[in-house]
């Protein structure tokens, strides 16, 4: 799934992808000439040609999905060229030092440690999307500041605390309780956070050093960001799967599911109690009146069932009857 | 450690071409129109609520043999019927149509908040008997084929149960029945899950939420594998509107009506109802030893939905003497929409009922 509010489909935000596929293909093509001059011709038609207004012209799954590729290749591309600085880098030392001889073998593990921070940075994306985390905490998955430690010792945590048994909190629209059930909840939701990074750190740790294992013992020569990349996902998957039929992980998810739908429901309630001081229809009247109809509906369809019943059942009387007065008047005559 | 071979040339030409892809991409989604789907032709023939009831009218060819007994097809509640018809070239549905079935399709539509309470019985003796009825009073016939797909499968091993004496022949395909089987991982991430809880916050339940659940079964897989994937998908106009079709479906997904969320969850997910014979409907116990007609039971062999066992499982819990299993080489979608699909799976479905069409 992709975030609306970060793709857009006004052209407003078409015009945004536009001008980033532009920034970014200049960008490239400097990179690629710089390492390969005779690389670069084929691009200048192509940014002239995005230059043109039509290009903002998407439906809304395409702008979902320029959108998602947009925050993909952001990624991809910072990568790409840290990689190729690293590269460069070792290939320049490794000429002035063997003048001439072959390049000795990149250092692995430090490029699998960068790979893994490239990967880190899309997946956190990815859970925050999935987890549909408040943005202050997805903001700081993102940039890696959230860790299962950080949110044991983060200041709001304790302003949370002081929150759920301050027997004084609670005013206006909010009484002591509801403040005290809120604060409580949200106490939940991070502890079932902070233990679900947890399971998520170690799968991640796994894939890193089942991927550098796997490097070492296998023949297989990676020379390429796309191979690196499927041989990573084959690595997270196993290590996923490894985990996620523990008891443990279930119960990691299994929490940080129920603590934030806990949440949720709570903060509907307090719309609720609001909503009804404005005299306005709540969620909870609304579901009730829906709750009758549909007990309504049900009655109606079991009487309408009894009817058809009976109507069968006369049908049945009345040929009965009909072949009842044939044979008496038989019998008569 | 020697796995890597990386040069400055390649990385650069790897950056090139992925440029080249990215250009490409955008260049195709700009000629494109809107995505269109279930482009095949058919009528309405029955609605109630939310629902619609599809009839698609079968080719007369000379000399080909017709079935003369309807297909009613009973989709899931999750995602869209549209995949059995996703375009011309992966339609389960055309294919049925031009090997002589006469097909009727159920529409569950959106639910929304209106349907909060709908549960197990309205869907089961409500909405599929009422189409059930129709469905033999347009065709004129006594009885009628049943497919269920998915959890539309559960539904109609459920309502053939209930109602043996209107189903002449039953297909199951994809069909959970165990929904506890070791390796069933999205049993496996709900057994912790407070149902009630989330039916009390939402409502409805979200089917973006059940979307993140399903990527949840291969999350690098399905997510950031294939969205650097997308430029290459998107090269020409054929491969995008063949890529683009099938993300429309995978993510046109209706919110669930709360109260049948919770009841299915909790009756197939939690108590595995079928295997420990715990099901009911509107209190009337679904025993499947009152299934005795002669039941097709189609999996896919790699299906990381519905695993192979859980499917399986069918045998035996029937009391048909006809039971049939048909494992198809490929995923829970691809039953449908693979090459396979279209050249052996509809056929072979089509020769099925045919032959038990006496």
């Amino acid at each position: 799934m992709t975030d609306s509010s970060d793709t857009g489909t006004d052209s407003a935000a078409d015009s945004t992808a536009t001008d980033w596929l532009q920034e970014q293909l200049q960008q490239w093509q400097e990179t690629i000439q710089a390492n390969n001059p005779a690389a670069g011709d084929p691009w200048q038609s192509f940014l002239k040609s995005i230059q043109a207004p039509d290009m903002t012209d998407f439906s809304d799954q395409q702008a979902n999905l320029i959108g998602l590729v947009k925050s993909q290749t952001d990624q991809f591309s910072r990568f790409t060229e840290s990689l190729l600085q690293s590269v460069k880098l070792h290939t320049d030392s490794a000429n002035s030092e063997t003048s001439g001889s072959k390049n000795p073998p990149l250092n692995t593990e430090a490029l699998v440690d960068q790979f893994q921070g490239y990967m880190k940075t899309q997946c956190n994306d990815l859970l925050s999307r999935q987890w549909n985390m408040p943005e202050p905490l997805a903001s700081l998955l993102k940039n890696s500041t959230l860790t299962a430690e950080s949110l044991k010792s983060a200041p709001m945590r304790e302003i949370l605390e002081q929150l759920a048994k301050s027997p004084e909190i609670g005013s206006g629209s909010y009484s002591p309780a509801q403040m005290r059930s809120l604060a409580q909840a949200c106490i939940d939701y991070q502890d079932a956070l902070g233990d679900y990074l947890q399971q998520y750190e170690h799968i991640f740790s796994q894939t890193g050093d089942d991927l550098k294992q796997l490097l070492q013992q296998q023949n297989t020569e990676i020379d390429s960001i796309k191979g690196l990349q499927n041989l990573w996902v084959e690595c997270y998957e196993k290590a996923y799967r490894d985990t996620v039929f523990t008891d443990q992980y279930q119960n990691s998810h299994g929490r940080i599911s129920n603590s934030l739908n806990q949440v949720r429901k709570l903060a509907f309630n307090s719309r609720d109690k609001k909503l009804k001081e404005l005299g306005l229809v709540t969620r909870e009247e609304l579901d009730s009146s829906i709750r009758q109809q549909h007990k309504m509906r049900k009655q109606v369809r079991k009487q309408q069932q009894e009817i058809d019943d009976l109507r069968s059942m006369l049908t049945e009387l009345k040929s009965q009857v009909v072949s009842g007065k044939k044979s008496s008047r038989g019998k008569s005559q | 450690m020697s796995g890597f071979k990386f040069s400055p040339e390649k990385i650069t030409e790897e950056l090139s071409q992925f440029s080249e892809q990215l250009l490409q991409s955008f260049s195709t989604l700009k000629s494109l129109d809107e995505i269109d789907v279930g482009q095949t032709p058919k009528e309405i023939l029955y609605t109630e609520d939310k629902l619609q009831l599809f009839h698609y009218k079968s080719e007369k060819t000379p000399g080909r043999k017709r079935c003369k007994t309807p297909l009613l097809i009973c989709y899931a509640l999750v995602n869209r019927p549209y995949m059995v018809d996703l375009d011309q070239e992966r339609s389960f549905v055309k294919r049925l149509l031009a090997l002589g079935i006469d097909i009727y399709l159920i529409d569950w539509g959106y639910p929304d908040a209106a349907d909060r309470y709908l549960d197990m019985d309205d869907y089961i003796n409500g909405y599929i008997n009422n189409c059930v009825d129709q469905v033999l009073q347009d065709s004129g016939q006594e009885q009628l084929n049943l497919l269920g797909i998915c959890q539309g499968g559960s539904l109609s091993l459920c309502y053939t149960a209930l109602n043996p004496d209107k189903v002449k022949n039953l297909i199951t395909m994809v069909t959970p029945v165990d929904f506890k089987t070791p390796d069933n991982m999205l049993s496996h991430l709900t057994q912790q899950i407070d149902v009630d809880l989330a039916v009390a916050t939402y409502g409805n339940i979200p089917g973006a939420m059940l979307n993140d659940a399903y990527n949840a079964l291969m999350p690098m897989r399905l997510g950031l594998q294939k969205n650097l994937n997308i430029p290459r998908q998107l090269k020409d106009q054929a491969s995008a509107l063949n890529f683009l079709r099938m993300e429309k479906w995978i993510y046109d997904s209706p919110d669930q009506a709360g109260e049948m969320f919770r009841q299915f969850l909790t009756t197939f997910f939690k108590e595995n109802g079928f295997l420990n014979t715990s099901v009911t409907v509107a209190d009337q116990p679904v025993d499947l030893k009152n299934i005795t007609q002669p039941l097709l039971n189609v999996f896919g062999s790699s299906d990381h939905l519905v695993p192979p066992a859980a499917s399986r499982a069918l045998s035996g819990l029937t009391a048909s003497s006809d039971y049939t299993e048909y494992e198809v080489a490929s995923g829970h979608i691809g039953v449908f929409v693979s090459g396979k699909s279209q050249t052996e799976v509809a056929p072979s479905i089509a020769e099925w009922l045919k032959a038990h069409d006496q």
